[in-house]
């Protein structure tokens, strides 16, 4: 294995739906020989693309587990995670996102920045992720690089700079005009294997040198020795080549690269592009806590030779038991080392060490600082950081949205029930948004995501690799309970029915409060209730939020606070304190004027706007409210705000309304209050089931 | 410092009076400036106040996408608001928010019969119908503005709307009759029955209403640093 590691890339790539990842990487490990044959996505051989492994995933054509490669280009290596574009899947972007180093954003060159590529944008930026950017698909009708180089400026807010302009466009894209070597490059062979370069066409000098000029100009905002350069007309090849990388690794520029991946074009310049600009993990600073030291952070160092820091980023179960991927931050990881998991404090042996090539591994003994790959056998959660002997570092915990959707399985028999748990327990292993529990009136299981479609691929994942026959029930969506208004209660526990008694009085408020889910604050002056019994009251506020006393949805947005209260020498206890908040709480919460919250998503659907109305109307009857809606040329977006009970099947209704022509995301936005009618219809169901 | 109604009542007054329209139905009013002056904010801050009076508008941005207007909107809203409880701000918002509806184009892909057809779509299927409209980023230096504007007007009475257009101004190289004439609304100052230039001095822009009777003794000053407007005497 090589140790240079100026020479690594770990890199993502990120993209809205359909705009071409897969195919993007398809390509990518063609050229770089790590396969030696194209297969498409839903292409006619059958085969399915390389990364796309899942069954699902090849039936499907989308892409839902990333699935981590390295292959390597001009000396370089390059660790490649491919990512889900479906935001119902942004777990998986999510963890990728956590231990790249770089990335590069695809976008379609006729649809541009869309509602998929806003949200992987905000990912980036939440860690901090360096881009280069690579405007797919340009021999399709209506292929526009430079507006979608515009959209990149004017939505997502980058400093976007060409690197390349099209020799053609649609059906006559040829191939580009690299402007820093100022040549034209073409693409020959029956996979564009053969890179022919020539001068450029007549046609194209002026507007190759006006943009050349114009990445010069915009780089050099960053690059002293670029400025000087550039006035004394002393540009080189290999100055504007570090003075573009430098200011790709700060964020203040995205290169900008062109070409078609299905038509075999321009990946091999986007591959230099990603070696030569786009950052090492020497480039990184990556920081852990000190789990012992106040967690103070600390910054790791990427020698090979300092203790391990590693981070489990993604679990996968295979045939032969579990494989950990991991990224190292600091120091070497081998076969037979002792490591620690810091989250259990268990020590374990490493056995098997793996690279990953999609669903084919390759065994090696050791694996330095810098590195992605997988770890095999060994038991932990994802988000676990592996450290040396000693050390007590933990890397940060990764952002975890909470479930929005649920729903119950009914397992057909015994068989079914033994193996259905055994998926939901990889399962739920693997993916931290997805979740399971037991329904206490009725004993049912439910199963909690993302969306219909996550929940969806969990039940076909079980029919599949688990053979689980199930039922399935009918989505439920995750409505939360909470007050409008301030109460206040003032509870006595007291019970004295032979033995030991109960003794407790606890007086103060709740009220409403934003943005979190539960505050407690304690007022009690001068020993009103003991010190050593205010926890306890704590605790029995806190088991009143799982189930609400309206309609036992979970409770949130709640403050509570203790001013007064009273204790008995012999018959106060933790548990007479927690029987008498659970009394506070029902009393004063019924005077607080509980209502129900339901998730409320925002829906973007991309549609030709000949159907713009329709589609409008269909989000309309789902008591949606338009946000608004833009027109970029034949497309328009129209971007929404819908609750989720009124969402179900609606891929269904919009398929048969735009004749397949539109797509739409979805994600969870904020929670609402629910109108009074459906608030009503709810309460009816609820005492219907009571009964 | 002033509360929330005070600041709303400002815009109430720039958007008429509360059961006053300082443009009826068919009438146009724009912000002029130049680039950078703080047109956008002032037109947002205006749609606050229409929003406020309970009158439904329509925002069209030549310029900006979606999420960026809404951005705008929410934080003009919240900096305005600052004095009231975060609940009773929300509560304002929530029933401030269905009567707006944005809109977005590309300068280049906005037609007034394209307008017209969007609109016609989500009026008659009930989806939203405006009472104000605001079209920010008009390129008024083409050729055809008064043409288009023309239209506009047909289309305002049709729909029974009234119009605010913000226009990017410069000033005449060489006016010619020495006075610093604003390019390019001297070209279709006739359509407008209002207008207000936004002036920058050390400290403030100055809202200076420069066509229409009805706002004379209306002191509006606009802070650079937050874009927002403040009384007066609110120094």
């Amino acid at each position: 294995m090589e140790q240079d590691i100026r020479k690594i890339r770990n890199i993502g790539i990120s993209a809205h739906i359909d705009a071409g990842k897969t195919t993007l990487t398809e390509r990518i490990l063609f050229y770089t020989r790590r396969i030696h044959a194209i297969h498409d996505v839903k292409g006619k051989d059958g085969v399915g693309a390389t990364m796309d492994f899942m069954e699902l995933e090849k039936e499907r054509g989308i892409t839902i587990a990333s699935a981590a490669t390295y292959t390597s280009w001009q000396g370089h290596e390059i660790n490649i995670i491919d990512t889900p574009g479906h935001v119902d899947f942004t777990i998986e972007v999510e963890r990728s996102l956590r231990v790249l180093d770089g990335a590069v954003l695809v976008l379609c060159s006729v649809g541009g920045v869309q509602s998929q590529t806003i949200t992987v944008n905000q990912q980036m930026a939440r860690y901090n992720v360096p881009c280069i950017a690579f405007i797919n698909k340009c021999d399709r009708n209506g292929a526009n690089p430079f507006n979608v180089a515009g959209a990149l400026k004017e939505k997502l807010k980058h400093n976007p700079v060409l690197m390349q302009i099209p020799i053609g466009l649609e059906a006559d894209f040829s191939g580009v005009v690299d402007l820093i070597a100022m040549k034209a490059v073409y693409f020959d062979g029956e996979n564009g294997e053969d890179i022919r370069i020539e001068q450029i066409p007549e046609s194209l000098v002026k507007d190759a040198e006006a943009k050349r000029e114009e990445m010069i100009d915009t780089v050099s905002m960053f690059s002293d020795d670029l400025m000087e350069a550039a006035l004394e007309d002393n540009v080189t090849e290999d100055l504007l080549y570090n003075s573009i990388r430098h200011a790709t690794c700060s964020r203040n520029i995205t290169p900008v690269f062109i070409g078609s991946a299905y038509k075999n074009k321009g990946v091999q310049l986007l591959l230099d592009g990603i070696n030569k600009l786009l950052p090492c993990p020497l480039d990184v600073e990556n920081q852990a806590i000190d789990t012992e030291k106040q967690e103070n952070m600390v910054v790791l160092s990427s020698d090979p030779d300092k203790p391990l820091v590693a981070f489990a980023f993604k679990l996968e179960n295979g045939p032969y038991g579990q494989l950990t991927y991991v990224r190292i931050y600091q120091g070497t990881v081998s076969k037979g080392d002792t490591i620690v998991n810091v989250r259990t404090g268990q020590k374990v042996k490493v056995g098997r060490l793996v690279r990953m090539h999609a669903d084919q591994m390759e065994d090696i003994d050791s694996m330095p600082s810098g590195y992605i790959g997988a770890l095999f056998g060994i038991d932990c959660a994802s988000g676990d950081t592996f450290v040396a002997p000693g050390l007590s570092l933990s890397m940060m915990s990764m952002y975890v949205p909470e479930p929005v959707i649920s729903l119950a399985v009914f397992p057909e028999d015994n068989d079914a029930r033994v193996k259905m748990s055994k998926a939901i327990a990889r399962f739920t292993k693997e993916d931290p948004t997805f979740r399971v529990l037991t329904s206490e009136e009725t004993g049912d299981t439910l199963i909690s995501g993302m969306g219909e479609l996550h929940l969806e691929v969990y039940i076909e994942r079980m029919r599949r690799e688990y053979s689980v026959k199930l039922e399935i029930g009918i989505p439920k969506v995750a409505y939360r309970e909470t007050i409008t208004k301030q109460a206040l209660f003032n509870y006595t526990h007291k019970k004295q029915t032979g033995g030991a008694g109960q003794f407790g009085r606890i007086a103060g408020y709740m009220e409403p409060v934003k943005g979190e889910e539960f505050v407690f604050e304690n007022k009690i002056v001068g020993g009103a209730i003991p010190t050593q019994f205010i926890s306890a009251c704590e605790k029995g506020f806190l088991r009143c939020l799982k189930k609400g006393f309206k309609l036992g949805y979970p409770i949130t947005g709640i403050k509570v606070l203790i001013n007064d209260g009273q204790s008995h020498a012999v018959d106060s206890s933790d548990m007479a304190f927690q029987a008498a908040a659970r009394g506070a709480f029902i009393e004063a919460y019924k005077k607080a004027s509980p209502i129900i919250l339901e998730p409320i998503m925002k829906v973007v659907v991309e549609t030709p706007v000949e159907y713009q109305g329709a589609v409008m109307s269909s989000l309309n009857q789902r008591r949606g409210m338009i946000i608004g809606t833009q027109d970029e040329r034949d497309i328009s977006s129209i971007e929404a705000q819908v609750p989720l009970s009124e969402m179900f099947g609606y891929s269904t209704v919009l398929r048969s309304s735009t004749q397949g022509k539109a797509q739409f995301t979805m994600e969870f936005k904020l929670y609402k209050k629910v109108p009074d009618k459906l608030a009503e219809e709810l309460e009816k169901k609820a005492r219907e089931s009571e009964k | 410092m002033f509360d929330l109604k005070n600041i709303l009542n400002q815009f109430v007054n720039i958007s008429g009076g509360e059961d006053d329209d300082i443009l009826p139905v068919g009438k146009f009013g724009c912000v002029m400036a130049r680039a950078g002056v703080g047109k956008t904010a002032f037109m947002v801050q205006v749609a606050i106040g229409y929003l406020y009076k309970k009158e439904n508008v329509l925002h069209i941005s030549l310029n900006d996408p979606v999420d960026k207007i809404c951005t705008r909107y929410r934080e003009s809203f919240d900096k305005l608001a600052f004095s009231v409880t975060e609940q009773e701000r929300d509560d304002l918002w929530e029933t401030m928010m269905p009567r707006r509806f944005i809109m977005t184009f590309n300068v280049d892909n906005f037609t007034v019969p394209k307008l017209e057809e969007r609109l016609t779509d989500i009026i008659e299927q009930g989806i939203f119908k405006p009472q104000v409209i605001l079209i920010d980023g008009l390129d008024f230096s083409h050729d055809d503005i008064k043409k288009d504007i023309d239209a506009l007007k047909i289309f305002a009475q049709k729909f029974s709307l009234s119009a605010w257009f913000s226009i990017n101004t410069h000033r005449h190289e060489n006016p010619p009759d020495g006075n610093a004439g604003l390019i390019p609304f001297s070209n279709v100052e006739d359509f407008f029955s209002l207008a207000v230039q936004l002036n920058t001095t050390q400290q403030d822009i100055h809202a200076e209403v420069i066509k229409g009777d009805i706002v004379n003794n209306l002191t509006l000053l606009f802070d650079p640093s937050t874009m927002l407007f403040k009384a007066a005497d609110d120094k």
